[in-house]
Order: structure tokens, then C-alpha cells, then sequence
């Protein structure tokens, strides 16, 4: 089992108040993890797939758990995710989509490109810090991910 | 005294005895001729003919045996008492009438025959005999009984075989015929055989009796002469007279024959009443067709005058003699009208009168054709019902020959969608004449082979208008075709579908309005949903953030209005939660299908109980209520419904909710009633409106947008919902689905 450190988890999320406030409550509760933020869909594909500014980085480092909001710039997380899925080096990250809406039309779609898990943000923070102490318990302790699979 | 056994010598006069059987043979011919005339003649002819037939034979068979008589010489002088001759001459014609009579029946059996070969023979022998008894001379006269037996068996077997050869010959119309001739020679031998068996059976001796000579005569060469010549005379216009009358007989009997052909031919046609009038206008005749088309039969309406075939008035106003007095002027009349049958229908005629003469010109009566044309009468007449119905309908009917395209009809419709004339000739216009050239190669290309291979043809077609503009229609086409399967003619109906299609691109244009507008909806909740919130988490996430980090710096007042920041963004947090579910609800796909309303109402009132277990309050559903709806919208209806029921009684002590229905004409109403606080009301039109509230949210939780939820799910079940209530007295929700009383919508159509 690698260190917490080791274990990344990737936010992409592109309002800053929403940013601060998952740091917030990462911090809260306790989880130390190294939170890497990107705040657009391109830039997202750009990390995971070492393209771009992420150009060169080390791409068996990949993120225990990735959060997900769907109403992005440019990519937006749907597209993300489809891209994700379709390529084989991310084809099994697990995904958790963290997002303000419940659109039926949202959760479905979701879940048809692969999402891992679909969580709607609460407006109450008391109940969106406890939302994210479970998410952290269970993505990055209890869950095991799939090996990351070995370049070339 | 004179020896009786001495006899006298007698002699033949052999010429004489040769004339006789000449005359025999002759007569036996003439019997012949004359039998065969008997039998074809008819009536008084018939007795002419005998009478006539029998005198000739008689004399003739009379005069052979007279001639006989007198070629018989004696020694002494014979005189014949003549009283007593004419009597032989009568049994002799006699004994003919019987031959004749007897060969001249249909059918001759043995005992006719034998009877009648009787009978003729005994009055052969009779004629003998009394002839005998004629003579008078100085002479007893005695017979040998052999002999004389014999000559009378003779006389019954001649005439036996001469009945039977005249019966089997009577038929036979050629006059020179070998076997008469045959047959008379063998009859005139005969018979003479037969007297001079009778005169050999005589034997005279010498008498002194001097005879009674008081009528007797003498006869001479003379007499012989005479007699011959009358009998030849008799004889000869006998034979003569029945060969012209065979000639003319066999004319008449032709005449009567081809007369008979025609007579069956008429009285056997069944299509056409024909028959004849007398002069006056009495049926004289009638056949099988009078009878058939009229109801009389020929026994019953023979005789009686031919007006009985018209109606009432027709005979008021003179009609009968009119056409009878018509024929006569105009050589044939004819006539359409009604006419009556027997039974006093009436029928639609033809009648054709046409009068009847004789070859001097004279009016024998008339003939009557009369055809029974009700069925084409009919037929014209439904035809042309028909012909009024294409011209009044309001769609183009048309139709036009197959094989040249040429148009052979258009109703008004038609010419007036096409702009063609009134009065116009169609059939000089082709089908391509009223269509334009697109419809035209589609005609060519698709709908006539179609129509011609299936006999049917529908689809979306145009007409073209005189001044260019094109009619949009429906059209309907049918190949109409012969016994063999030939298409004869196309037919067709085209309804003018112009302002269905103007509405259906205007409906195409708002449907596509609308779906633009809902897009746009979409797109707004979707970002409602997504973009609204987010300010709010901010707002609570922060106001938290403050609270936990500057706990020590915040006063008490501070703090609670950084509490009620955190209050209003949850509550607007659950208004737009709310406002969302009422968008979905008009959005989402309904499913129409069985629901149990009660045992939905059974496990929201279990979740209701469940959420406030200290609550007291008591739930009467009423069971097995089921509708036909959407089972999640209506889920959403009873909770709504019975939550806030549930919550209006919070402070009753014995809360009651109840969900029910009662019948209002043919229509279920269901309801919701409660016995908590009620509402006023004069605000009950408010009730249904979003975010429309009676009461205080610090009295009683919520958005508003509960009851526009219900509606708006009632609305789209095209079913109403209403309330009653008073304040402090409860309230009651009642709700129909698919309101069919008042005309609206079925269930699945949006309200």
C-alpha cells in the first residue's frame, strides 16, 4: 500500500468558491492527500494525459480518486470523462462526479460514460463537509483501485 | 208339278263377270283412298267423308255383285223386284260406313277389327242375299248350306283382311303407291270371290209359281251399261276428288304446322307480354310473358276487354281507345306508362300496339308487345339519384377511359376546383389536361400502374387550376375493370387537402416554436439547476467558515446573522429544489397505466408516521381506488396532497386524514380531507399557484410550490382539481382524472 501522499486526488473544478471549500473541508477532515486542482476540462485531459503544460510528467502517477464537476469551460466533465474512458491508460480510474445538480438527464449520462460514483453537492456546508469525510474514507482508504497500468 | 230335282241350267255371261271384278277392284281402291281420308279429315269433314266415302264403296261393292247378278243367265226370264234391290244397295253402303268408320279410328285393336270384319261382312252377305231375294222368275231358289256358309266366312275374312290392309295403308299419301294398288287388286279379287261362291251355292229348279212381278223390272244391256257407268262415275270423282283434297290437305297440314311453330314460339317467349285484341279490344290470345308480366292466366283473361291492364284514370280519361284508335291511324303505336297486373301493382310498360289485318285490308283486331322495364325505370332513376349525389358532393369525383385518358365525367366539385365551365365538354380534356406536370409523371410513373396492378390507388396528389394554380388533394383511385380483367376506366375522389396542409405547416411551425421554447427551457433549468446553487453553497459554506474561525471575534448578535444567512440560503436552496421538481413534472414522459391510488396513500401515510413517530393522527383510506395514470406523477399528487394534510394537523389533537371518492353523474371524484386548520375561502383560487402561500412560514413549513405541482399533474392527466375548506374547519382536495363530462383531453395529453 503506497503512503497517503502518494495517493492524489485530483479535483477539477472550476469555481473557486467551490475549490476553497472542498480544500476546506478536505482539510477538515483530516485528509492530507496531495490535492492536485485543475479548473477546466482541457487542462484536466492535459494532467492525465501528460499533454500540454503537464507535457513530460510522470504519467505512472495517476490519482486515487478523481472529483469530477460536470459544468466546465471548454471540456466539460461529461466530455472528460468520455475521453477518460476511451483511453486505456485512464479507462479505470475510478471517477466520483461531484456536482450541484441532480438533472435525471446528469445522473444518467453519468453513469452511462462510467462514472464510479455521482455526488450532489449540498448547499448546507455542514453536510457537504460530512459528504467529503465519506468520500475520502472510502476512495482513498477502504476502495482498491485497478494497477495503473505500466507505459508502453 | 214341277221336279225339284230337276235344276235348271244356268250360265255366265264371262265379259260381264269380268267387269264386275274390274268394278271390285276399282271400289277396293277407292275404299283404300277414301279410308285415308277419313283419318286425316276432322269434324263434319270427317262425316262427310264417311257418308261421301262409304255411298262411293257401296255402290261400287253393289254394282260388282249386281253385274254379277247379270252375268248370271237363266233359261227362263228373270225380272228383279226393285224395292228389294235399293234395300241390298243399302245394306252395301252400310257395310262400307262400318269399314270406313272402323279403319279410319286412331288405333284398330282385334277385337274393333274383328267386330268390324264382322259386322261388314254380314252386311256383304246381306246385300248378296237380299239381292238373290230380288230375282223374280219362274223358279224355286234353294242354297247349299255348305256353300252358303262358306261365301258369308268368305265375306267376314275379306273383310277382315280388307280392314286390315286399308288400316295399314290409310297413312300412306303417295296416290300411285305399289302396295294399294296391290292391295285393291287383291281386295277386288276377293270379293268377287266371295259372290260367286254365294251364286254357286244357289241352285234353281223350274216353279210354276207365277212370281209376284208387281215392282219388277227388267234389265237390259242398257241397265248393264248404265249401272257400270254411275258406279265408274261414283267411283272415279271419289278417287278424284280425295287426291285434290289430298293435294290441299297436305298444304293445309304444312300450314297447320309452321302455324303451330309460331304459335309455341310466341306463346312460349317469357320477356314479352304478347298477345292480340279482337277489334273491339277483347284479348283473343295471350302467351306464356302475358302471363308472367300481367298475372293472368290465359283461361281467365281471354275474352275480357283489355282495359283492365290500365289504371283507373287511364280508363277515366279514355287512354285505351286512344291507343287502339292511335295504331289504326298510325299503322303501330308505342307507349312508356304505368300499367296494372292482376293483382293491382303497378308496373313501368313499354307498349307497342300494332293493328291487325287481312290480305283485303280488313281490321282482324291487334297485337299487343308489352315489356315489363320497371327494373331499367329503376335503374335510370337510381342512376340519376346518383348523378345528383357526385354533383353535390363537395369532393372532386371524376372518371376518364383508360385506354386514351380521355375524361368522360367531372362533377361540379371538379370543374369548379379546376376551373372548368359548367357547361364545358369534358371529354375533350385528358387526365394529364387537369394535373400538373409533376402529378402527371407521377401518374405515369407510379399511380396508374399501381392502380391498374392493385385496382386501387390513394395518396397525396394536385389538380391544376385553369389559371396555374396548383390544388393540393387527397386522392382516392380506382381501376374499374372488365370481365377479363382488362382496366376499362379510372375513377377517382380527391378531397382538396389545401387548408389541412396550410394547417399543417402552421402546426409544424409552432410545434417547431415550441420545441425551440423548450429547448431554451431545458437549457434554463438545467443551468438553474447547476448554477443557481452554487452561489448558495458559497454563501452557507462561508457564513460556516466565519462562525468556526472567528468564533472568539463574533458577538452574539454577529453570529446570529451570520445563522440567518446560513437559514435564507437553505431555504432558497429548497425553493429552487422545489421550483426544478414542478419543471420536471410538466417535462417527463407519462406512462399511462393501472395505479392503486389507496395502496400508494397506505405507504405515504407509513413514511408520514415514520417521520414524526410521536404524531397522533389517524389515517381512513378508503380501499381499492385505482385509476389509469402515471404512477410516479400521482405518487407525487397524494404525497403532496397528504403532506400537507399531515401537516395542517399538527395541532389538532385527533388528527384525521382521509382519502376517499364519491360519485358526481359518471365521474369518480377522489379527496383528500383533513380536519386540521382549513384556509378561507376567498383565497381558494390562490391555492394552486406556485409559490403562493395562505400561511405564515413560521406557522407552517413550505415553498408554495406544492399544490401547482398537483395541478399541474391533474392538468396533464386532463383531469381538475379543486379545494374546500373554512378556517379552523379543515380542508378538502378533490381532484378527477380524464374529465370526460366537460370535453377535455385524454390521459397523456399535456394540459
Amino acid at each position: 500500500m503506497k503512503d497517503m501522499k502518494d495517493k492524489i486526488i485530483l479535483l477539477i473544478e472550476d469555481n473557486p468558491d467551490d475549490e476553497a471549500l472542498t480544500l476546506r473541508a478536505l482539510e477538515k477532515n483530516n485528509i492530507k492527500n496531495d490535492v492536485v486542482v485543475v479548473h477546466d476540462g482541457a487542462e484536466a485531459l492535459d494532467y492525465l494525459f501528460g499533454t500540454g503544460s503537464y507535457a513530460g510528467r510522470d504519467l505512472t502517477v495517476m490519482p486515487q480518486v478523481t472529483l469530477l464537476d460536470l459544468k466546465l469551460p471548454k471540456v466539460d466533465g461529461l466530455e472528460v470523462l468520455r475521453r477518460l474512458r476511451a483511453n486505456e491508460l485512464t479507462r479505470l480510474l475510478p471517477v466520483v462526479i461531484l456536482t450541484s445538480s441532480n438533472e435525471e438527464q446528469d445522473l444518467m449520462n453519468g453513469y452511462g460514460l462510467g462514472a464510479n460514483s455521482y455526488v450532489r453537492k449540498p448547499i448546507d456546508f455542514g453536510q457537504f463537509m460530512d459528504a467529503v469525510r465519506q468520500l475520502g474514507l472510502y476512495w482513498l482508504i477502504l476502495n482498491e483501485p485497478a494497477p495503473v497500468p505500466k507505459r508502453g | 208339278m214341277i221336279d225339284p230335282n230337276m235344276a235348271m241350267v244356268s250360265s255366265y255371261d264371262y265379259r260381264l263377270v269380268t267387269l264386275s271384278v274390274v268394278i271390285a277392284m276399282l271400289a277396293s281402291y277407292a275404299a283404300l283412298d277414301l279410308a285415308g281420308r277419313t283419318t286425316a279429315a276432322r269434324g263434319r269433314v270427317r262425316l262427310a267423308w264417311l257418308v261421301g266415302g262409304a255411298t262411293a264403296m257401296g255402290v261400287g261393292i253393289w254394282s260388282m255383285h249386281y253385274i254379277g247378278m247379270l252375268a248370271f243367265t237363266l233359261p227362263v226370264l228373270v225380272l228383279y223386284d226393285w224395292p228389294t234391290v235399293l234395300l241390298s244397295l243399302v245394306a252395301a253402303i252400310f257395310a262400307a260406313a262400318v269399314a270406313l268408320f272402323v279403319v279410319s279410328r286412331q288405333r284398330m285393336g282385334w277385337l274393333r277389327a274383328l267386330t268390324g270384319s264382322a259386322i261388314m261382312g254380314s252386311g256383304i252377305a246381306t246385300m248378296h242375299y237380299t239381292g238373290m231375294a230380288a230375282m223374280r222368275l219362274s223358279a224355286m231358289c234353294s242354297y247349299d248350306p255348305l256353300l252358303l256358309t262358306l261365301s258369308v266366312v268368305l265375306a267376314i275374312v275379306i273383310s277382315l283382311v280388307a280392314l286390315w290392309l286399308t288400316f295399314r295403308l290409310r297413312e300412306d299419301r303417295t296416290a300411285t303407291g305399289w302396295w294399294k294398288t296391290a292391295s285393291a287388286i287383291v281386295m277386288g279379287a276377293a270379293i268377287p270371290v266371295m259372290h260367286y261362291t254365294g251364286m254357286a251355292a244357289a241352285r234353281f229348279t223350274p216353279s210354276t209359281l207365277i212370281p209376284d212381278t208387281s215392282h219388277a223390272v227388267s234389265t237390259s244391256s242398257l241397265g248393264i251399261a248404265g249401272v257400270s257407268a254411275v258406279t265408274l262415275l261414283v267411283l272415279g270423282v271419289a278417287v278424284l276428288t280425295s287426291a285434290v283434297d289430298r293435294r290441299f290437305s297436305a298444304q293445309s297440314l304444312e300450314l297447320d304446322a309452321s302455324e303451330q311453330r309460331y304459335r309455341l314460339l310466341i306463346e312460349g317467349i317469357r320477356d314479352y307480354a304478347i298477345f292480340t285484341l279482337t277489334p273491339d279490344g277483347h284479348v283473343a290470345s295471350w302467351n306464356l310473358g302475358a302471363e308472367r308480366i300481367k298475372g293472368y292466366r290465359a283461361e281467365e283473361i281471354i275474352g275480357r276487354h283489355f282495359s283492365c291492364f290500365y289504371a283507373e284514370e287511364d280508363i277515366h280519361s279514355g287512354k285505351p281507345e286512344q291507343e287502339l284508335r292511335a295504331a289504326i291511324s298510325e299503322g303501330r303505336f308505342e307507349d312508356e306508362c304505368w300499367r296494372l297486373r292482376k293483382d293491382g301493382s303497378k308496373f313501368w310498360a313499354n307498349v307497342v300496339v300494332a293493328p291487325l289485318r287481312d290480305s283485303a285490308g280488313q281490321l282482324r283486331g291487334f297485337s299487343k308487345v308489352t315489356r315489363d322495364i320497371t327494373e331499367r325505370k329503376r335503374s335510370e332513376q337510381t342512376q340519376a339519384r346518383l348523378v345528383a349525389i357526385l354533383e353535390a358532393a363537395p369532393d372532386f369525383i371524376g372518371f376518364a377511359d383508360a385506354k386514351n385518358t380521355h375524361i368522360l365525367y367531372v362533377n361540379r366539385a371538379g370543374r369548379k376546383m379546376t376551373g372548368l365551365g359548367e357547361a364545358e365538354d369534358v371529354t375533350k380534356l385528358k387526365i394529364a389536361d387537369v394535373h400538373p406536370e409533376w402529378t402527371n409523371q407521377m401518374m405515369r410513373d407510379r399511380i396508374l400502374p399501381a392502380a391498374t396492378r392493385d385496382g386501387f390507388w390513394a395518396g397525396e396528389c394536385a389538380f391544376l387550376h385553369r389559371d396555374g394554380h396548383e390544388i393540393p388533394v387527397l386522392m382516392a383511385l380506382h381501376a374499374h375493370k372488365t370481365l377479363t380483367g382488362e382496366v376499362e376506366v379510372f375513377s377517382t375522389i380527391s378531397r382538396n387537402i389545401a387548408e389541412r396542409k396550410r394547417m399543417e405547416e402552421a402546426l409544424k411551425r409552432r410545434t417547431m416554436e415550441l420545441e425551440a421554447v423548450n429547448k431554451e427551457l431545458e437549457a434554463f433549468s438545467y443551468s438553474v439547476s447547476h448554477d443557481l446553487r452554487a452561489p448558495l453553497r458559497a454563501i452557507d459554506g462561508f457564513s460556516l467558515a466565519l462562525l468556526e474561525d472567528c468564533q472568539d471575534r463574533l458577538g452574539q448578535e454577529e453570529k446570529a446573522h451570520l445563522q440567518r444567512v446560513r437559514a435564507a440560503a437553505a431555504r432558497m436552496g429548497q425553493l429552487i429544489d422545489d421550483m426544478l421538481k414542478l419543471a420536471r413534472t410538466a417535462r417527463c414522459e407519462m406512462v399511462p397505466q393501472r395505479v392503486d391510488l389507496s395502496r400508494l396513500a397506505q405507504e405515504i401515510a407509513f413514511q408520514l408516521q415514520k417521520s414524526e413517530p410521536k404524531r397522533q393522527a389517524r389515517f381512513v383510506i378508503a380501499p381499492g381506488l385505482t385509476v389509469e395514470g402515471d404512477r410516479g406523477l400521482l405518487r407525487i399528487v397524494l404525497e403532496n396532497l397528504l403532506a400537507n394534510a399531515w401537516k395542517f394537523t399538527s395541532r389538532q389533537p385527533d388528527a384525521r386524514v382521509e382519502l376517499g371518492s364519491r360519485w358526481r353523474d359518471t365521474q369518480e371524484v377522489y379527496f383528500v380531507r383533513d380536519n386540521g386548520v382549513g384556509f378561507d375561502m376567498r383565497y381558494a383560487d390562490k391555492l394552486f399557484g406556485a409559490f403562493q402561500r395562505l400561511h405564515d412560514v413560521s406557522e407552517f413549513p413550505g415553498t408554495g410550490v406544492g399544490l401547482a405541482t398537483v395541478q399541474r399533474i391533474i392538468h396533464r392527466h386532463g383531469g381538475q382539481v379543486w379545494a374546500e375548506g373554512a378556517v379552523g374547519q379543515g380542508a378538502t382536495f378533490y381532484f378527477i382524472l380524464e374529465a370526460t363530462d366537460n370535453g377535455r383531453g385524454s390521459l397523456g395529453r399535456p394540459a
